[in-house]
């Protein structure tokens, strides 16, 4: 099992080695590097294939728990964090919404528009860049500018676009090698890629923008190596019980974020979007599968290897597109999936039985419970025609999609909440006559409001992802948008809407330290290795819809100024 | 080709610069159509209670999440209360679509009427009579 290149096998002076001591130092100049015998002695494992100087996966690792095994910037030095160099991509539309990837030594990734740069990762500077020449429709939908990050392996990196197309490029020197139309944005309600593409083997698998369009979502595959298409999977099931008529056709669905792939069982787990028309249910009375469900895929050939639908027949836009969370508890190999609904599902990863359910939301009141046992919905509130009817959590969810943190050194899930609610008047509306800025959600009124009998508020708060035992837990007044990172060191990395980084004590959420940015953030914290010293790195950068959806009962976000900066942070 | 005759020479150039005054007003107009969106609300679309109620219904379905209920949301300003936005302006930024800082409102006049961004306009117009909220 190879650790670390060369490069990083050279190992100066690396922090740590103060720390550790003569064995440590030792094994260094045997050229094993210290790090490893450091998280064996702490008893972090890394997972197998996960090189901790690395961040080489959208979520960190094979786990997608965005923890870093890195320790060297820790509880007791963190103070001394300093800007050590900062990328500026040049265009502020849309936000910065990445998380980079991080191999070797080389930080990849994408900003507004799709516009892709490669950077030595110890000092900002640019060895790369490469901007497809979008189709002008990306200007007319609305899921524009959007571009999560991109994907890196097999000697390329991978980019999915807005106007539809997966790209590959050469690892180092950026030039397009192939390029394969996926989805037809013009033709198919604005459908389009706003994440990253995820590599299982040889294979590229991409989800696009689908629930809250008039359109029959798909999970794509291509092969990673030349970009031919290898297989679909339709994410609305083929049964007139599920989705009685043509409603499947504008069944939504799809999955937006990338998946979780598993390489000791060769599984893909995805999370799918909801259907559509999103409020508006009286079309297509069935459980609406396989929409709101996560999903096992065997990613040779896209086929079900099980699936679990956690929001039979959603009418609350619940979609269930965010991380899949591989962890151990008691022997048993789980994964935990927190949902927009407000609830998290923990499963087991071989067959998707039922572990348990526990909510993360304090007031919602779309279901009145879910059976932790059997996962039913109990005392549902569906909208109805012409009536106004309170929904809980909202329109945005208990957490937007921005990702949170596990550490399996604390066992703790460190994520981002907020609480908020919003009258709904549905009503049916025409598929048909949907153009390119339209969405398919099925409204006649909707109105963004607090939660009965207390305003609406934010959180940061670390909880026990099996049982969702809280922990810690930390007010925000306008609720954190961007994605947390938990590392070995003890710490917990995560920011404001207006630009504020905290790096928290994982244990029980004291703030060790803070700095300024000067605009939020909403894409990732990575953290990574150069030649032994650890930077940790940050996309600054406020803006995405949501928060075009916040005002009514989060005016202070109004003052978020938006930006786009990579900041990078190392020890003095 | 034109070919130059000395006895016809100012008559000639005269009718020749009168054709390209016209075509160049012409385009002008024309261009200024085209960025302009090509229609001006009229003032009885603006105050018929019909087409403001038109343009409620679709702003409530397609623009309240970016633009709040009744116009009050947005991460720019409300729309309610503004004598400053002209149904010209409010027109062509529907029509159009706009990019401020890191904001995106998309383009609509490929998705919507001219006649249904009219009902918008209306409306938008209408909330400049909402009170302040308490």
């Amino acid at each position: 099992m190879k650790f670390f290149t060369a490069t990083q096998r050279e190992c100066p002076t690396p922090d740590f080695l103060t720390r550790a001591g003569e064995s440590a130092r030792t094994l260094c100049h045997a050229g094993a590097c210290g790090l490893v015998a450091l998280m064996a002695m702490a008893g972090i494992a890394a997972a197998a294939g996960d090189n901790p100087a690395d961040w080489p996966v959208y979520h960190g690792n094979s786990k997608s728990s965005r923890f870093s095994a890195l320790d060297s910037i820790n509880k007791s030095n963190v103070k001394r964090l300093k800007v050590a160099w900062i990328h500026q991509p040049g265009e502020i539309t849309g936000g910065l919404q990445a998380t980079p990837i991080v191999i070797d030594g080389v930080l990849y990734y994408s900003s507004a528009n799709n516009k892709v740069q490669a950077l030595d990762a110890a000092t900002g500077k640019e060895l790369w860049r490469y901007q497809p020449k979008l189709d002008p429709i990306v200007n007319e939908i609305f899921f524009t500018a959007s571009s999560r990050g991109v994907t890196v392996g097999l000697g390329k990196v991978f980019l999915a676009t807005l106007d539809g197309r997966l790209i590959g490029l050469d690892q180092k020197t950026g030039k397009e090698v192939w390029q394969t139309q996926v989805v037809q944005t013009r033709k198919q309600s604005g459908n389009n890629f706003t994440s990253p593409p995820t590599l299982a083997g040889d294979v590229l698998v991409i989800a696009p923008t689908s629930g809250d369009s008039a359109q029959r979502g798909k999970i794509y595959a291509v092969d990673a190596n030349t970009g031919n298409p290898l297989w679909q999977f339709d994410t609305i099931k083929d049964d007139p019980a599920s989705w009685p008529g043509n409603s499947g056709d504008t069944g939504g669905g799809g999955g937006w974020l990338p998946g979780t792939y598993d390489k000791e069982t060769d599984t893909l787990y995805w999370g799918v979007g909801n259907p559509a028309p999103d409020y508006y249910g009286d079309e297509r009375k069935g459980d609406n599968l396989y929409t709101d469900s996560v999903i096992a895929l065997d990613p040779k050939t896209g086929k079900l290897k099980w699936h679990r639908q956690e929001l039979p027949h959603d009418v609350w836009d619940f979609d269930s597109t965010y991380e899949t969370v591989l962890f151990e508890r008691g022997g048993k190999k789980l994964l935990f999936h927190p949902t927009k609904a407000g609830f998290v599902w923990v499963m087991e990863r071989d067959t998707g039985k039922l572990h348990n359910v526990w909510p993360y939301s304090k007031t919602y009141n779309f279901v009145k419970t879910i059976d932790p046992k059997t996962g039913e919905l109990i005392g549902r509130q569906d909208p109805q025609v012409g009536q106004e009817i309170l929904i809980c959590p909202w329109i945005l969810g208990s957490r937007s999609w921005n990702h949170g943190a596990y550490s399996p050194k604390t066992g703790l899930w460190y994520n981002n909440v907020m609480e908020a609610c919003n009258t709904v008047k549905t009503a049916k509306q025409d598929p048909t006559k949907l153009g390119p800025a339209d969405l398919y959600y099925g409204v006649e009124a909707v109105q963004m409001v607090p939660p009965p009998n207390e305003p609406a508020s934010g959180r940061f708060e670390a909880r026990d992802p099996e049982t969702g035992k809280v922990k810690w837990s930390v007010p925000y007044s306008v609720p954190g948008l961007g994605c947390v990172m938990a590392t070995a060191g003890g710490l917990v990395f995560n920011a404001d809407v207006f630009g504020t980084l905290y790096a928290y004590d994982a244990d029980n959420g004291n703030v060790l330290w803070n700095f300024n940015m000067g605009s939020g953030v909403r894409g990732g914290i990575v953290s990574y290795a150069v030649n032994g010293k650890q930077y940790i790195v940050v996309a600054s950068g406020m803006y995405s819809h949501a928060v075009d959806f916040m005002p009514p009962v989060f005016p202070k976000i109004r003052d978020a100024n938006g930006g786009s900066a990579l900041i990078a942070f190392t020890l003095e | 080709m034109l070919q130059r005759r000395s006895g016809l020479r100012n008559e000639e150039t005269g009718r020749g610069m009168r054709r390209m005054l016209v075509l160049a007003t012409g385009s002008l107009c024309m261009l200024q159509m085209l960025c302009a969106g090509a229609v001006e609300p009229k003032e009885a679309d603006l105050s018929n209670p019909e087409v403001i109620a038109q343009g409620k219904k679709r702003f409530n379905r397609s623009c309240f999440y970016c633009h709040g209920y009744e116009g009050t949301g947005g991460k720019g300003a409300t729309l309610q209360r503004r004598a400053d936005l002209t149904p010209q302006v409010i027109f062509d930024t529907i029509s159009n679509g706009r990019v401020r800082g890191s904001a995106t409102m998309p383009p609509w006049k490929s998705t919507l009427s001219e006649e249904e961004i009219i009902q918008l306009v209306a409306y938008i117009v209408s909330l400049r009579d909402m009170p302040e909220p308490k």
